[in-house]
């Protein structure tokens, strides 16, 4: 995730030339509801405090994040739900971009803090997010309030994204400790990419690999809450998420970042236009289907899959397993 | 308009100051026609080729459109992916 922290640098670069733009509109898309410990509480959703906010970038940074596990995870950021008078905030922990690079190191030019936002008004800039109830064991409003003394403690962001030292802060890391603290798992970080580029362009941001703590990690589909954002429909969404694990899927180990991305000669980083073409198609996949799939069910998996081979080539079903010699995992080395 | 030819300036400075060595900037180089990428459109070349495995009917039936109304051959559905496409919005949505 260290790597992802300084292409975000590299990415604000990038947009911070862009100015302004309207958002658009972010529609409630599902909830989970019932009479018992789900009944709507906000927009038809069951929202409670401690819940957990799962985003998705719209940026080409995402295409970045989705590299650094070693395992794909759909998400780009997390948070956590506190309720207020009636109102969900959400408090997060995010790095910025300062606006110029004036250090040589990308890493030196990240900083940032905790914010508190509205949820709709958190969720608008994404292109989609989903809720989820704190895991067995956890309490809500333990989590909450958290969060809540941390915002007022004024947690900085950890931009060496260092999960030891929890001096400073970075988003998941925010989450897992609110979680531990409120008698909920202990949450662990997830061995890195093993990928020879990615574990090169680690070393060249001076973040140690061999560990990632995605925000995908705190998706469980027994704890959906609900979901929001600009997709029509969550198999739309599921199915742009499946097209990002089609995508990891094919980075195997003899794979080079620049197959995916770009760079300019100012150190901006960007998605190439075959692969942001290829996951906005798989989004719309199922739109003139009258039984759409559900996120989970194999018919999602099986149309990305052809669409990725009439994209890109045919791919074998089973990734090919790692040759002898071949990089082994960096945490291992 | 000093101070804008500063502000330029100083964006040129900045931009100077990045450091992204060679050996980076070859990671991110694109696939040369010897890179067996995953990603080339048409055949990748890390795989052995394989036939397409069929298609299941459901997969088949998301991508189908409806009927071309002069009954002639149905065209594949209207590119709309501009809604989903990377986009830089200048806001911070995309966190770390």
């Amino acid at each position: 995730m260290k790597l992802a922290r300084a292409v975000i640098a590299l990415m604000a670069l990038g947009v911070a030339g862009c100015g302004t733009m309207s958002l658009p509109p972010v529609r409630v898309l599902g909830a989970k509801t019932d009479e018992g410990a789900h009944k709507p509480t906000y927009n038809g959703l069951p929202i409670k405090s401690g819940q957990i906010v799962l985003t998705e970038s719209p940026d080409a940074t995402s295409y970045v994040f989705v590299l650094i596990p070693k395992k794909f995870y759909a998400f780009t950021h997390v948070a956590v739900i506190s309720v207020e008078d009636g109102e969900p905030w959400v408090y997060d922990v995010t790095g910025e971009v300062k606006t110029f690079p004036f250090k040589k190191r990308l890493m030196d030019n990240v900083t940032g803090k905790m914010y508190r936002r509205r949820l709709f008004e958190y969720v608008a800039p994404n292109l989609y997010a989903e809720i989820y109830d704190p895991p067995a064991g956890a309490d809500g409003e333990k989590i909450a309030a958290f969060v809540r003394q941390k915002y007022k403690e004024g947690a900085e962001f950890d931009s060496y994204f260092d999960f030891n030292d929890h001096s400073k802060l970075f988003c998941s890391e925010l989450v897992a400790m609110a979680i531990e603290s409120a008698g909920g798992p202990v949450i662990k970080p997830e061995p890195s990419n093993p990928n020879p580029s990615i574990i090169e362009g680690m070393k060249w941001l001076g973040v140690p690999p061999g560990e990632a703590l995605p925000a995908g990690l705190f998706a469980d589909p027994a704890r959906y809450v609900g979901a929001l954002g600009q997709f029509h429909t969550r198999t739309a969404a599921w199915s742009y998420f499946e097209a990002k694990r089609e995508l990891h899927r094919r980075f195997t180990m003899d794979q080079r970042m620049g197959f995916m991305l770009s760079i300019d000669g100012n150190g901006r980083v960007d998605v190439r236009p075959e692969i942001s073409a290829f996951a906005a198609r798989a989004g719309h996949l199922f739109d003139n289907d009258p039984n759409p799939p559900e996120p989970g069910d194999p018919r999602i998996e099986a149309a990305v899959r052809k669409l990725a081979a009439d994209s890109f080539g045919p791919f074998p079903a089973t990734a090919p397993a790692p040759k002898p010699g071949d990089t082994p995992p960096v945490a291992a080395q | 308009m000093r101070m804008r030819r500063s502000f330029i300036a100083i964006l040129l400075l900045a931009a100077g100051c990045v450091d992204v060595p060679d050996g980076i900037r070859a990671e991110f180089a694109g696939p040369g026609a010897a890179d067996r990428s995953n990603y080339r459109p048409g055949r990748h070349g890390s795989a052995p080729p394989v036939e397409d495995p069929p298609a299941p009917k459901a997969a088949a039936t998301a991508v189908t459109t409806e009927p071309a109304a002069d009954g002639g051959v149905a065209t594949p559905p209207a590119s709309t992916d501009g809604d989903v496409a990377p986009v830089s919005t200048g806001a911070d949505g995309g966190a770390v």
